[in-house]
């Protein structure tokens, strides 16, 4: 073979996968199923967002007409605001389908984001789903490591590798020629469902965001078609060895995420009620604008200083109106710190959920590819923190109109026709790729980790071939 | 000759390592199977108490606080004299009042295998604590039962169903995927042949042998399932078990098709893992995507704004006059020119015109949601069976009592529920009622009552097992083992 093998090798490959028919049809079948995975994915995102958008503009229009009333009722009455779409959220919608999309702002109170769109579509599977990057980690990295398991245990399952060592085969040539036809292979079948998806995605810097996940998760097959590969050398001989294979493969992505994620919220709970039970005890610690405290009492007393007089009617500005911002502006300290400790608990159980990392590449990478999609629970967190700051910017204009312009106890008073057209519509700034960025980090390091254990894992493998062939 | 196939598959498996790996980490998977659903029953049970416990502390402080009216310790306000400025201490004989204080809980309870099936329990509210006051106040709708981290709750959970539908099959596969194939490629076909064997006894006796260890396995599982969740000899219980043979019953006439087609070893292992992805990882999510209607979203989404807006309307000049004419000739069927002056309360009635308003409307979104939803399901009854996967999931789920349309009846019952409770609260205030304790313990309570629809479970299982004797015809058909 001499210094042709490397090349020799892959053309002898190459002739024998062409020649397979159960590695085509499976190859074609992958290639297939993603093409319609991304159909079905774009036309599902299109309904959800379309819903979504019309809702917000109905909505914002409601609030332009409102009747005119004293500017507190309208901050009773509040507005409603619906997620932004994620930049990739037709190919991969990571946990958005299960996070609340529409959040309720009003006076006094932060309310979570509630109707999540998966609670609405009865049955929606979550072991694959409908979504393309989801179903292509999942499916096309089961695909690929069976697909490496078979090709890499072709010779050792048929008894052949004796004679490919007759004939001066090496280890490292032939392994590399099977992880690169294997790789070719799924390559082949991911890649017109890609270009599809790359021409759909659209501006901003989903281009790039698809460029990044494309590029990881071609790297993802490859580490999976090396490892199937080098499991096939390995212990192609065993009948065990396909079975062994694709029960690690489940245990890695089917069993143990989900037993970790247990362990995670065993190890760091955090019930609705406990939260709940915190906010409302803290809330009771600050003033109340529509009710007597200790606290309100303080302020009252401080504004009454403050100007100068000794009793509320003689204030130049609205006491109720003030009373009710101290209160805003205390129950909001009492969220960001509550829910800031709620967000660590999460932040500390998705710590915990990277454990699974260690048994295999495939939850790294679906995490990765739900960060780069900007459809994780980070995002879902922007959401509702540009939520609260858009109720805390209405409410507080609201208020600070009212105290401004009227008198202690006008309830009836009104601000003039145009006031509530004034107010812009939610526009939450886009996160960019660059916000992301950071939190890529830690699944791009094990993304790296694996395809170092793989590629030595297929080191492994020659020198096996190499060494029995000397034996 | 079928007999003397499965003596010599069973001594078989008995010395194969790979049939040893197999049980071993089905045994272990089934395990890990079962922690994971109980955990979630034990979560939602969990829940449920809390919840039962804060409604048991409201209903304690309620009756002591008619003992105190009742010993003069406790001295309610008088609404009609009040001074705005005082203590306000509220009156809970005055069915105005009652409408705040008053709570009634409604519960969903466990499935009956809830533990063995999580489905969408995890997705919608569990329970409700309920007073008079608006609806659109007291439903999240859309929200968890409880707190979940959101990366494992889109992950979903690993239980018995899980492993059923999944990881059985991937047993089956790794069993028989090479059934006809290695006797090929190994030269021992020849031999069997000569020994009067054919392609059919070989892959009945293989089937039956190999099928029957994974069945056996997952009905195990099932029953240590079963004794757990405390539903042992249950109609669910047998309903589950039927479920669970049809369906790896069809795996293994499905897997051993593909064995039958004439591949070799490889061709075989691919393909069948190919399928394994097909059938369970790609068509339930597609199946469901192409008849999912267009549609679920929008009424739930607005139904919040919708309120705000009869918020906003009904403080116009003139509207709220308007509001209560409507009001009480659609609904209460009173005339307040000549309705006694307590009913005619100054503050409560244009608030209970509200309330009646925003109900309806935020009810009517909810119907209209549901509504959808159902068609929804009335598509996945019909046609489900393309992914017999998804067939399957479905029927089993509403077997454990975690199907989604269990979740949406329930919701129904709140809806109607709460209109029973608030009618029984508006009538008092209309009638001049007062209530005492008797009469709210009297006043009614949720009771919840399992739909009894096996339409979708016979339709279910009923679609796997067509798609298995159809695939049996053209697997078993008779045909020499070689040449």
């Amino acid at each position: 073979m001499g210094r042709f093998s490397v090349l020799a090798s892959l053309i002898l490959e190459t002739r024998l996968v062409l020649r397979d028919r159960g590695a085509l049809v499976t190859a074609a079948l992958l290639a297939v199923i993603l093409i319609v995975a991304f159909i079905a994915g774009r036309d599902a995102d299109r309904a959800e967002t379309n819903a979504l958008q019309a809702s917000a503009q109905k909505v914002q229009a409601e609030w332009n007409a409102q009747p005119l009333q004293n500017p507190h009722s309208a901050a009773h009455y509040g507005i409603i605001v619906y997620r932004p779409r994620a930049p990739l959220q037709a190919i991969e919608a990571g946990t958005l389908p299960y996070q609340g999309a529409v959040t309720f702002l009003e006076a006094h109170k932060r309310n979570a984001p509630m109707l999540s769109p998966a609670s609405v579509r009865n049955a929606d599977s979550r072991y694959g789903g409908t979504r393309f990057s989801p179903l292509l980690q999942i499916a096309g990295g089961f695909l690929a490591l069976v697909l490496g398991f078979l090709i890499g245990s072709r010779e050792q399952r048929r008894g052949m590798a004796p004679l490919l060592r007759g004939t001066g085969v090496r280890g490292l040539p032939l392994v590399a020629s099977k992880t690169v036809v294997t790789a070719t292979l799924i390559a082949a079948a991911t890649l017109p469902a890609l270009v599809l998806a790359g021409l759909s995605v659209g501006g901003g810097d989903a281009g790039l965001r698809f460029a990044v996940l494309s590029g990881a998760s071609l790297l993802h097959l490859i580490v999976l078609a090396s490892i199937g590969v080098a499991a096939g050398m390995w212990l192609g001989a065993a009948r065990f060895g396909l079975a062994a294979v694709a029960f690690c493969w489940a245990l890695s992505v089917m069993i143990l995420p989900r037993m970790i994620d247990i362990a995670a919220e065993r190890a760091v709970p955090l019930t609705q009620r406990e939260l709940g039970e915190r906010i409302q005890a803290d809330f009771e610690l600050g003033p109340d604008g529509h009710g007597g405290s200790d606290a309100s009492a303080v302020f009252e007393n401080k504004i009454l200083a403050d100007y100068g007089v000794s009793s509320k009617e003689a204030l130049p500005v609205n006491l109720d109106a003030l009373m009710m911002q101290a209160e805003e502006e205390h129950r909001g300290s009492v969220y960001d710190r509550r829910l800031g400790e709620a967000e660590q608990v999460r932040i500390r159980q998705d710590t915990i959920r990277q454990a699974s990392w260690l048994f295999g590449p495939t939850p790294a990478m679906l995490d990765f590819s739900a960060r780069v999609a900007g459809a994780d629970a980070a995002t879902q967190h922007r959401f509702d923190e540009s939520a609260e700051a858009f109720r805390r910017d209405l409410v507080g204009r609201l208020n600070r109109h009212m105290a401004a312009n009227s008198k202690t106890g006008d309830w009836e008073w009104t601000p003039d026709d145009q006031y509530y057209a004034s107010f812009a519509a939610f526009r939450p700034n886009a996160p960019t790729f660059a916000d992301d960025a950071g939190g890529l980090m830690p699944s791009a390091a094990a993304l790296l980790a694996w395809i170092t254990l793989a590629f030595i894992a297929l080191a492994l493998a020659a020198r096996r071939f190499d060494r029995s062939a000397q034996a | 000759m079928i007999r003397a196939l499965i003596r010599l598959d069973i001594r078989l498996l008995q010395r194969s390592r790979a049939a040893a790996v197999v049980v071993i980490l089905l045994v272990a998977a089934a395990a890990l199977a079962l922690v994971g659903g109980l955990d979630w029953r034990e979560r939602y049970v969990r829940a449920s108490e809390q919840a039962q416990s804060q409604v048991a502390e409201d209903a304690k402080a309620l009756a002591d606080t008619y003992a105190g009216i009742e010993n003069n310790t406790v001295k309610p306000t008088d609404d009609t004299t009040y001074d705005g400025v005082s203590e306000y201490i509220p009156d809970p004989r005055d069915p105005y009042v009652a409408g705040y204080y008053h709570t009634r809980l409604a519960e969903l309870p466990a499935g009956p295998l809830l533990g063995l099936a999580t489905g969408s329990s995890e997705l919608r509210a569990t329970h409700h604590r309920l007073k008079s006051v608006p609806l659109y106040s007291l439903l999240r709708i859309g929200e968890p039962a409880e707190r979940v981290n959101p990366g494992a709750l889109a992950a979903g959970r690993f239980d018995l169903l899980v492993f059923i539908m999944f990881l059985c099959p991937l047993a089956l596969a790794m069993l028989l995927f090479d059934a006809v194939a290695r006797e090929k490629e190994t030269g021992i076909a020849p031999l069997l042949a000569g020994l009067g064997a054919n392609r059919r006894d070989l892959l009945v006796a293989r089937g039956l042998v190999r099928g029957s260890l994974v069945m056996a396995l997952a009905l195990a599982a099932s029953v240590v399932g079963f004794i757990l969740v405390g539903a042992f000899g249950s109609a669910a219980s047998l309903w589950w078990s039927l479920g669970t043979l049809a369906y790896l019953m069809f795996w293994t006439i499905l897997l051993l098709a593909i064995a039958a087609t004439g591949l070799n070893v490889i061709g075989c292992a691919a393909v069948s893992i190919a399928v394994w992805v097909a059938l369970l990882l790609v068509s339930p999510g597609l199946t469901e995507r192409a008849l999912r209607p267009d549609g679920l979203l929008e009424p739930r989404a607005l139904a919040d704004a919708d309120v705000r807006k009869i918020m906003r309307e009904t403080t116009e000049p003139g509207a709220m006059e308007a509001a209560t004419a409507q009001v009480a000739r659609d609904y209460w069927n009173i005339n307040f020119a000549t309705a006694p002056t307590c009913a005619n309360r100054e503050g409560v009635i244009p608030e209970y015109v509200r309330r009646r308003l925003m109900d309806e409307s935020y009810a009517a979104a909810m119907r209209t949601g549901a509504a959808r939803e159902a068609l929804f399901d009335v598509r996945l009854d019909r046609w489900g069976w393309l992914s017999p996967a998804l067939a399957f999931r479905r029927a089993m789920e509403q077997v454990a009592g975690s199907d989604p349309a269990r979740q949406r009846a329930f919701e129904l019952g709140v809806i109607d529920f709460h209109a029973a409770w608030r009618n029984r609260v508006t009538q008092g205030i209309l009638q001049c009622e007062r209530f005492d304790l008797a009469a709210f313990e009297a006043a009614p309570t949720f009771s919840w009552r399992e739909p009894n629809d096996a339409g979708t479970r016979a339709m279910g299982l009923l679609s796997v097992l067509v798609f298995g004797i159809l695939l049996g015809l053209v697997a078993f058909r008779k045909r020499p083992l070689f040449g």
